[in-house]
């Protein structure tokens, strides 16, 4: 599903922001990606997410080799690829269940088939009675729900999650959670970067240590670990 | 598929909401610019037609040797002269039958003198330096002269190719700043949407995908701005027209359009349309290339 192999990346001519990164993860799996600000989660998300390159190693995603593909077939690998954005963006001249389309249109779904999972998916995250507003007009725990439904509404085979839960209440974040494991468990495979070790600690999935651009891991679950001793 | 909902949010940036604008103002110009320039063909085309005869005057003498020297000089003259086809002395019995109706029989008793006229036969598409030529002929003959229908009619040719030229020049210019503008505009938006290309490229959109939007952005913009600008240009180009006629601009001739002239006017807002969408498309696709 996604293999890493022996892979760095830089930024433009700057230095490498991962090195060496070593890692394999197979289809439905979910492991948590942890790490101090600044230590490589993001950089790690936006490589597996193809949105740059490896500056050295190999990456494959789906069983492509990402360093073969022109551009074409790299934006066909994105589109099964869903992405939680920390900061939200949310195009704010669309509507609510425009923004939950997006993926939709752009991989080309009929408009009538859109509109069905649009409509299933706003009403699953309680938002069908803000389905015609801006974003704007939402408060921010409203926002990232529509954040996460467009990057489900693909049913995704990878899920990129950065920082999900960081605006959110403690009981969006359950139902976030749970949605995530849900989505594994239907085949997704889910990497979550997160500083919460609560949260981490709560759902037992194993976990990422990203450490100044090394990834190591992935370790048991803590509660795994709480378990067996 | 709704035509106008866009992507990206390129009618909602200060730059992009005024493309329209700008489309329609320079569009405005360049219609206007050419229908001058069309009117300015028009009236050449007329006065090519019209302007073939003159009358050059030479003033009467006593000495009869001397007046068949000058008019012989002054046909050998004409004759040389570039576009001239034919120079005729109009005989005496034909200028005497020319001023009858005004003097009757006492031209007979008064024994008056009577200018020596010659008539001259233009070629249409020679233009001959009728200004010229006057002072050369000045020069030979004291007090000889051209018509001064035609030299007036040869200073409104004179104008008419003046304004031919620059109208046309400047329509051009407005059309291919237009063209000028549209690219430009599209790789500032480009520019100023690079976190939102980027959002749409991780959804799986394709440059060609994203190139449409600018694309489709650019042809509405100029087809609400062209066709607003087009219909004000159209009622200037009447007024102008209609004042034109109603002055007597021309004299001689009508100020107008040929049919012609009106459908290649009319098709100005479409073609600049279809080619705003392909420059557009072309500098979208160039930056999102060079955009990582």
């Amino acid at each position: 599903m996604l293999r890493l192999e022996r892979v760095a990346m830089r930024y433009g001519e700057g230095p490498d922001v991962l090195r060496h990164v070593d890692l394999t993860l197979k289809r439905g799996e979910f492991v948590f990606l942890m790490g101090p600000s600044g230590a490589g989660k993001t950089s790690l998300l936006r490589l597996l997410a193809l949105l740059h390159m490896p500056s050295a190693g190999r990456l494959s995603v789906f069983g492509e080799d990402v360093g073969r593909l022109d551009q074409d077939r790299r934006a066909a690998l994105r589109r099964r690829i869903g992405m939680v954005f920390q900061d939200v963006r949310l195009l704010d001249h669309l509507s609510v269940a425009d923004n939950v389309a997006l993926p939709l249109r752009i991989s080309g779904r009929e408009d009538q088939q859109s509109a069905r999972l649009v409509s299933e998916m706003l009403a699953w995250f309680g938002l069908g009675e803000v389905a015609e507003a801006k974003p704007t007009t939402l408060s921010m725990g409203q926002r990232q729900m529509v954040n996460v439904a467009r990057a489900v509404v693909t049913r995704p085979d990878l899920l990129l999650c950065d920082e999900p839960t960081a605006d959110v209440d403690g009981k969006l974040e359950r139902r976030l959670l749970h949605l995530f494991t849900r989505l594994g468990k239907l085949g997704t495979t889910v990497v979550l970067a997160t500083h919460s070790e609560d949260l981490v600690a709560r759902f037992p999935h194993p976990v990422l240590q990203v450490a100044s651009g090394r990834v190591s891991g992935p370790a048991p679950a803590p509660s795994t670990l709480a378990a067996a001793e | 598929m709704n035509l106008r909902r866009f992507d990206l949010p390129l009618r909602q940036s200060a730059v992009s909401r005024f493309l329209p604008w700008t489309i329609g103002g320079l569009l405005y110009l360049a219609v206007v610019a050419l229908a001058v320039a069309g009117v300015a063909d028009e009236a050449l085309r007329l006065y090519g037609v019209r302007t073939k005869l003159v009358t050059v005057t030479l003033p009467s003498i006593e000495d009869a040797g001397r007046s068949e020297r000058e008019m012989a000089a002054a046909i050998e003259m004409l004759n040389a002269t570039h576009g001239v086809l034919s120079a005729v002395p109009v005989p005496p019995e034909e200028l005497q039958a020319l001023v009858e109706p005004w003097l009757g029989s006492a031209k007979a008793q008064l024994d008056l003198p009577l200018p020596r006229l010659i008539d001259v036969t233009l070629d249409p598409g020679a233009k001959p330096d009728l200004p010229a030529l006057q002072e050369r002929l000045g020069a030979v003959i004291e007090g000889a002269t051209i018509g001064v229908e035609a030299l007036s009619r040869d200073r409104a040719e004179r104008l008419a190719v003046f304004f031919r030229g620059w109208s046309s020049a400047v329509g051009i210019a407005a059309l291919l700043g237009m063209l000028a503008l549209v690219g430009l505009i599209t790789l500032a938006s480009l520019r100023m949407n690079g976190a939102n290309v980027e959002l749409l490229r991780l959804m799986g959109a394709q440059d060609r995908y994203l190139a449409r939007e600018f694309e489709r952005h650019a042809l509405l913009s100029s087809l609400q701005g062209g066709l607003i600008g087009f219909a004000l240009a159209l009622l200037t180009v009447v007024g102008l027209l209609y004042s034109s006629r109603r002055m007597d601009l021309a004299e001689a001739i009508e100020l107008g359009l040929r049919p012609l002239d009106w459908m290649l006017l009319a098709c100005i807002p479409l073609i600049i349309a279809l080619l705003a969408m392909g420059i557009a498309r072309i500098t979208a696709s160039w930056g999102l290339a060079r955009t990582p």
